[in-house]
């Protein structure tokens, strides 16, 4: 069967879904074009996409996706990411339950980490990846700044990431005090920004997954 | 894009109310059947298959001085065998149609679809089953006004006017009436059969394997039997082809009606006399078999995948 004759026959089980909410859904999800064609011809981001367009038919507020992105390829990764999006910005809630934590990323403002069957945090994404207030600093004699910083009682922790940049924390938590005193000691640093972590380290961390290595 | 998702607040909540109703599932398995390339290429051919014996009919020799001379007898024998054929060819049709309906839901896992939207299961196999019998009732309606319209068709070519069916007596018609219900209860049973195994086998492939295979089994299995009894000399063995359901359905139209005519079957029939009453028994029995395992493999099964 073609694509809307799919939602079709599903509208004709619900009862009351009028052909202009068919429209709607399918313009949506952006199938309208292939609407005619038999689903077995569709990819599988466009079917995931028929998936959620037969969620859409009797307008929900609430979506829960199990792993909307699986098997994707990045061009349907990219199309699944728009319509997550573009469904939030309908104000719809979508929860969405996935192992690509870079997607989540990208997708979600707010995550719940589950391990071992156990929720290990809720939090908004934006809390999570932010590091612990430090910052990176990148300059041309790291190894020197890092000594001086070290030997500051803001800088006990600092410390030279894998690319060779300064990471520590700043007096008074600001950067721009930070970059003063790096200044004042002859070390002008090139760049400074904030530290963050990616979700897939914020989780590696939370679950204490370690570091992946075969024991 | 610009699609606007979210619909018109009053909209909204008749959507939100929308709830799956029977009559609402039946409607959906109908269009879902109609839509199916399979079952129009399935009619197609049933359509061919109907029409050959009029095609044989036109070659040979002496059937337009058997339609002058003995139309009623003509007519007659010609209304049992395009029956008789019907109820072959729409029984595949409709082993096919079942498996597809059934099986197919299962197979490709959209029933978790319709399950997840408080559709029941056991309220969609009898919204399945009603589509079906609908579709069959339909299909034979529509092949006997087809049979009218080719034996019209072979009068015209053969005799030139359409004086034989003045010949047409009210024996006729309660011969016809009799063999078409006992065409009616094959076609019943035949769902009931592809039904169970369909909901059985929870696939397209089983339960299309399986019901496609039952007639051919025991119609075949008759002659096993036959030889059994051959080596071993014990009636038993002729005593068990009265209870195959297909030699069963075979013997069913000569069994049940009395005329003087001879009636046409076709297919493998029981090596032991049996009479009308029993051919009704062991059908209705298989038929409560079925509905039962259907109803109970249904009820009893959640669906996980």
């Amino acid at each position: 069967m073609s694509g809307r004759n799919n939602l079709r026959a599903v509208a004709s089980v619900l009862g009351g879904v009028p052909a202009s909410r068919i429209d709607a859904v399918l313009d949506l999800v952006g199938l309208r074009a292939r609407q005619k064609d038999r689903v077995r011809t569709y990819s599988l981001g466009m079917k995931q996409r028929l998936g959620v367009a037969i969620a859409l038919l009797q307008d929900p507020d609430l979506l829960i996706l199990d792993e909307p992105a699986n098997g994707l390829d990045p061009a349907g990764i990219v199309e699944m990411r728009d319509l997550m999006h573009r469904l939030t910005a309908e104000g719809k809630t979508v929860f969405i339950s996935s192992h690509l934590l870079t997607e989540v990323q990208q997708i979600c403002t707010r995550v719940s980490i589950i391990n071992l069957g156990e929720l290990v945090k809720v939090s908004t994404i934006e809390d999570l990846i932010s590091g612990h207030g430090e910052f990176v600093v990148t300059l041309e004699r790291a190894q020197e700044a890092l000594a001086l910083v070290k030997a500051q009682p803001w800088g006990k922790d600092a410390r030279l990431d894998a690319r060779g940049a300064l990471v520590t924390t700043a007096p008074g938590n600001r950067g721009r005090d930070l970059n003063l005193f790096l200044v004042d000691a002859g070390l002008a640093p090139e760049t400074i920004a904030q530290s963050t972590q990616d979700l897939e380290q914020v989780f590696l961390e939370l679950t204490n997954s370690g570091t992946g290595e075969i024991q | 894009m610009s699609t606007t998702v979210t619909s018109a607040p009053a909209e909204q909540m008749k959507l939100h109310t929308s709830k799956p109703s029977f009559f609402g599932i039946l409607g959906g398995e109908l269009f879902k059947i109609s839509r199916q390339w399979i079952v129009w290429v399935m009619l197609v051919l049933l359509a061919g298959v109907i029409a050959l014996p009029y095609i044989i009919t036109l070659t040979v020799p002496d059937v337009k001085a058997t339609i002058d001379h003995t139309p009623l007898l003509f007519l007659t024998n010609r209304m049992m065998q395009n029956l008789a054929i019907l109820r072959v060819f729409i029984g595949i049709f409709l082993l096919v149609l079942t498996a597809f309906v059934i099986g197919l839901e299962y197979q490709l896992g959209t029933i978790r679809i319709l399950l997840a939207r408080g559709v029941g299961r056991l309220q969609l196999l009898t919204a399945k089953l009603l589509a079906v019998f609908i579709i069959a009732l339909g299909v034979l309606i529509v092949g006997i006004l087809y049979n009218i319209l080719l034996m019209s068709s072979l009068l015209l070519i053969m005799v030139g006017n359409l004086n034989a069916y003045n010949a047409i007596t009210p024996d006729f018609w309660s011969l016809a009436q009799q063999y078409t219900l006992t065409v009616l209860i094959s076609m019943g049973v035949t769902i009931l059969m592809a039904s169970t195994v369909s909901v059985l086998g929870r696939s397209l492939t089983f339960g299309l394997s399986l019901a496609l295979a039952w007639f051919a089994v025991d119609n075949i299995g008759t002659i096993f039997l036959y030889l059994a009894y051959r080596l071993t000399h014990s009636d038993f063995w002729l005593n068990v082809t009265a209870y195959l359901l297909g030699p069963n359905l075979n013997v069913m139209p000569k069994a049940l009606i009395t005329t003087k005519t001879e009636i046409f079957t076709i297919g493998a029939q029981p090596y032991v006399t049996v009479d009308g009453a029993h051919t009704l028994w062991v059908t209705l029995v298989y038929a409560v078999i079925f509905a039962l395992v259907a109803i109970v493999l249904t009820w009893r099964r959640d669906v996980k995948e």
